[in-house]
């Protein structure tokens, strides 16, 4: 009798114990860190760089070559977010000097070379906004992979502007969209 | 003749429907990290992937700026060719030589010295940017470039430090017995 008894109890005791481990609730950290990636590129006409021709002191608002020669007149300088990011982007824009002569050291200011962006191609227009060596950001911002940053570029050359080529670099800088430049 | 003629024209419709040929140029980066906390002292190296999706190989870059500059060390432009995709990202590498920046106060000579670091954290803040080498180019106008900039905060660590002061003792003990020594032999002659 006995026996049973404890044999029953037993049986209680070990239902009541699976009950009670299969209720409780087991948990675990999940985390995980997904990459962020971004490609941007210049366009063929911008890569081979921004040309202004062969130019008359005291003209201003000169076109660059590319300004208006896509289908349409659009603008073939462009700045090319790939479909291959995951990002949005900020386009700013600088340059390393004023235009300076080759061989020489006479400089056409920043203030004469202007330029302006828009996500169309055919909206950047004038006025310009001056280059400077600082970076600065653009109206071209939250730009989506697979989309592109138009750009047109016009100079002004002073009266009496010492004749020879005058270069220097421009340089296109993306941050994630809401970044500083 | 006439064959050749419309042969000859025919090519040159061809050629003028040819679609542009656009090649792009550019350089991408994949990054997981914008902030690492570093001990000071210490060398700390961050790997990011350098891609090119667009048309032409570039010579591909990393370099830091701001507070970073100074104290980077990054690998030599190495080839991007056109065409690697994001997932097949180049792994660069950018390092960072941390300097002391905590003070410590030295009881002697820059030894027995202890930290409390009650000073604000030290952080070193920048950018770090994925670009790629320019070509030159003649007659008026611009040299143009493209690149991206990634922020990176570097937080440096204080570790605080109690002054060791035990070989301090011993020394005093040292010099405590040889006197003794002194003594007692000068007593014993």
């Amino acid at each position: 009798m006995i026996k049973e008894i404890v044999i029953e109890l037993a049986s209680i005791l070990l239902l009541a114990l699976t009950l009670v481990s299969a209720q409780q609730e087991q948990t675990t950290i999940s985390n995980v860190t997904v990459n962020k990636y971004v490609a941007i590129g210049l366009s063929t006409n911008l890569t081979e760089g921004i040309l202004f021709g062969t130019l008359d002191p005291g003209t201003s608002d000169n076109n660059a070559t590319h300004n208006y020669d896509g289908p349409g007149g659009e603008t073939t300088y462009w700045v090319a977010i790939s479909s291959d990011s995951n990002v949005n982007v900020d386009i700013c824009i600088k340059d390393n000097a004023p235009l300076t002569r080759s061989g020489g050291s006479e400089t056409i200011p920043n203030s004469n070379y202007t330029w302006n962006c828009s996500t169309s191609a055919t909206a950047p227009a004038l006025p310009g906004t001056a280059i400077s060596t600082s970076y600065a950001k653009t109206d071209c911002t939250g730009i989506g992979g697979g989309n592109n940053a138009y750009f047109r570029f016009w100079l002004d050359i002073p009266a009496g502007q010492v004749p020879g080529d005058y270069n220097n670099t421009v340089y296109f800088k993306g941050v994630e969209a809401g970044q500083s430049c | 003749m006439q064959k050749f003629l419309l042969s000859l024209l025919l090519f040159i419709i061809w050629l003028a429907f040819l679609p542009i040929v656009e090649a792009t140029v550019g350089v991408g980066i994949k990054w997981k990290t914008e902030s690492e906390i570093v001990k000071e002292g210490s060398r700390v190296c961050i790997t990011y992937g350098l891609y090119n999706p667009f048309d032409e190989d570039v010579m591909g870059f990393l370099k830091a700026t701001r507070d970073l500059e100074n104290i980077s060390e990054a690998e030599e432009p190495k080839l991007i060719p056109a065409g690697t995709d994001s997932e097949h990202a180049i792994p660069t590498q950018i390092c960072f030589t941390i300097p002391k920046v905590y003070k410590e106060d030295c009881l002697l000579f820059g030894y027995f010295c202890e930290r409390k670091c009650e000073e604000e954290q030290v952080v070193f803040e920048g950018e770090v940017v994925a670009a790629y080498q320019l070509k030159g180019m003649e007659g008026t106008g611009s040299v143009t470039g493209s690149s991206f900039a990634v922020p990176l905060r570097l937080l440096v660590e204080c570790e605080p430090m109690k002054r060791n002061l035990t070989p301090l003792y011993f020394l005093i003990a040292l010099v405590v017995l040889l006197i003794l020594s002194i003594i007692l032999r000068k007593r014993i002659k």
